[in-house]
């Protein structure tokens, strides 16, 4: 009986919910408008109507990319926090781990990965 | 522990153990270096090439700089012992007879990858490592080094789309086997609070005893999956078949022999307890791996993966003698591990050099006549065929009668006999082919192309095929003592 405070709560917040949205389905005003199920891509025109096609090889390659530097991020973060106590150990540890991430900047450079204006027909 | 402590605890004149995996960490970054600031050429891949095999020639010397029998160093997480360098420099010399054919075989099949000169130095770096160490930390990140250079290289085929779906399984399956080895290591660290196989494996007791076996099964399922034991193969053929011809030999030569090393190094700390229970799973699985590897080897009609079969046999062959978990049974293990890694990586290196033919399609029938197109390839893969069968004086039959003595020591004689028959099933397909190159005519008419490098990589593979199966004690003398040696440092615990 402890939690009936609890069951009570979550019958009154299905009940509700379920009310006010088939009121505003039974009452509300309904027009047809040809924008109104368009499908909202970041205030761009569709590429395709369908949303179907598979996306470009250089979106794949720029995500790589970007989970490469997050993941670089994620772990500088911890070693920032506790720098005092690391001290030069700390610093060198780092500096390897950025070299390392750096020469894998430079690969994708020298291999035009940063190449952003893909050539539709070269890829 | 503290950060400070463990600085302290380093001394960095321990580095100079750790000399030839420093040269070839070298090596990889030099040749990554190069491939970013070289205009791509000929000139670039010879260059490539050459500087390769100068950073492996300067690797295999730095070993003379060593002076440590059995040492540990680096507070016990890196071992430097006889096996250890032993399978290191059996890698490198791997490694060192597989450039040649890569070069030639990138070139021809028009899938140059610069890339692919320093993730092979990667995967060696990752071997050497794995091959000398008790530590779960260093076996489980060695082992993904090892794993993912595999990966991408087994991918690195231009224009292929079986090639990528081959990496893309082995990609899947060998991430699955990476987290299984992890689970398990969990378990033995939450049974033994250490991280060193030694240290785990002779703490056991009745309390932890639960955990310590659930955390063993699963580390070995791991290694299953990687060696490709029978239930967990089905990678195997797929990836060979995929990756190229080359590299499916460095996968199965010297990888193969990295991933056995850690097994190896456990047999010695299977104690009276454990040693039942470990002798039944690990000898069913064996007999299971010979009789299905043979069989399914059998039925296929084409070259490379009746070699990928074979080469799942073969790991049953090795697998079956640790079975018997003694001083007899492991000296016969290193010594076969060894000499399949010659004589695998001889049948993948010819196979590679027929493939560059235009006519070439790796079917079974294509072989016929080879002998009247080209004596040499045909004489040394007619004498790895026989090395792989284990017809005298070669080296498949030293290794398969000191398995079977292994065996026939601990009385698990029902295990030998399914050796003998699972090789008399492998007759079938071995002879098939040696019978079809000598004794039919020709099928297609071409002529392979090999330059000196190449030609000088087989005939010392076919030299040490047979002058460690005429004089065996050359390479058995060194593993009789390792594996001694590897016995006595356990019962001292």
């Amino acid at each position: 009986m402890a939690y009936i405070g609890l069951l009570s709560l979550l019958i009154v917040m299905l009940g509700l919910s379920v009310v006010l949205i088939s009121l505003n389905w039974l009452l509300g005003p309904k027009k047809k408008e040809p924008y109104k199920t368009y499908p909202y891509e970041c205030g761009v025109p569709l590429y395709d109507d369908t949303a179907q096609t598979t996306f470009h090889q250089g979106y794949y390659i720029l995500g790589l990319l970007l989970l490469l530097f997050d993941i670089e991020v994620a772990y500088l973060f911890p070693w920032a926090v506790v720098y005092n106590y690391l001290g030069m150990f700390g610093f060198i540890e780092v500096f390897l781990f950025l070299l390392i991430l750096t020469f894998g900047l430079v690969y994708a450079w020298k291999k035009e990965a940063l190449d952003w204006q893909f050539d539709l027909e070269s890829l | 522990m503290d950060i400070r402590l463990l600085l302290g605890s380093t001394n960095l004149y321990e580095f100079k153990y750790l000399l030839p995996e420093i040269t070839v960490f070298v090596g990889a970054f030099v040749l990554f270096l190069l491939d970013i600031v070289m205009k791509n050429s000929e000139t670039k891949k010879r260059v490539f090439l050459w500087i390769s095999i100068l950073f492996l020639a300067l690797s295999m010397l730095s070993f003379s700089f060593k002076n440590a029998f059995f040492k540990d160093v680096f507070s016990g997480t890196y071992t430097i012992d006889t096996l250890g360098m032993f399978s290191k420099i059996f890698e490198i010399v791997l490694t060192l007879l597989v450039l040649p054919f890569l070069h030639t075989y990138m070139n021809k099949k028009n899938t140059f990858y610069y890339e692919i000169y320093y993730i092979i130095f990667l995967s060696l770096l990752g071997m050497m490592t794995l091959s000398s160490s008790y530590n779960l930390i260093v076996i489980y990140v060695s082992l993904e080094m090892v794993s993912i250079s595999f990966y991408i290289m087994t991918a690195l085929f231009r224009g292929s789309f079986i090639s990528k779906e081959g990496a893309y399984k082995y990609l899947i399956i060998g991430g699955i086997s990476i987290i299984i080895a992890l689970y398990g290591a969990a378990f033995m660290y939450a049974a033994s609070k250490s991280l060193d196989i030694r240290a785990i494996m002779s703490s056991y007791n009745d309390a932890n005893a639960v955990y310590l076996i659930v955390g063993m099964i699963l580390f070995l399922l791991a290694f299953a999956i990687k060696i490709g034991i029978i239930p967990f193969h089905f990678w195997l053929p797929d990836a060979y078949t995929a990756a190229p011809t080359p590299i499916t030999g460095f996968m199965a030569s010297a990888g193969k022999l990295a991933f056995f090393i850690p097994l190896l190094r456990l047999v010695p700390y299977v104690n009276q307890h454990l040693y039942s229970s470990w002798m039944i799973s690990v000898s069913i699985l064996a007999a299971a791996t010979m009789i299905v590897g043979n069989a399914l080897a059998l039925v296929q009609s084409d070259l490379k993966r009746l070699l990928a079969y074979s080469s799942i046999a073969h790991s049953g062959y090795i697998l079956s003698v640790l079975s018997s978990n003694s001083s007899m049974g492991l000296k016969a293990a290193i010594y076969f591990v060894f000499v399949y890694s010659v004589m695998g990586l001889g049948a993948f290196l010819v196979l590679s050099v027929l493939e560059q033919a235009e006519e070439w399609d790796n079917q079974l029938p294509k072989i016929g006549g080879l002998y009247r197109n080209t004596g040499f390839l045909s004489i040394s893969f007619a004498v790895f065929i026989f090395a792989l069968l284990g017809i005298p004086p070669t080296v498949g039959f030293v290794g398969k009668a000191l398995v079977f003595l292994g065996l026939a020591i601990k009385n698990i004689y029902w295990l030998g006999f399914v050796l003998i028959l699972a090789t008399a099933i492998s007759t079938g397909y071995y002879v098939r082919i040696v019978v079809l190159m000598f004794m039919k005519d020709v099928e297609v008419r071409f002529k392979p192309h090999y330059d000196i490098l190449e030609n000088v990589s087989i005939s010392l593979l076919v030299f040490l095929t047979f002058v460690l199966g005429m004089f065996p004690f050359v390479l058995w003398n060194g593993i009789s003592n390792i594996s001694e040696f590897l016995f006595k440092i356990a019962n001292l615990r």
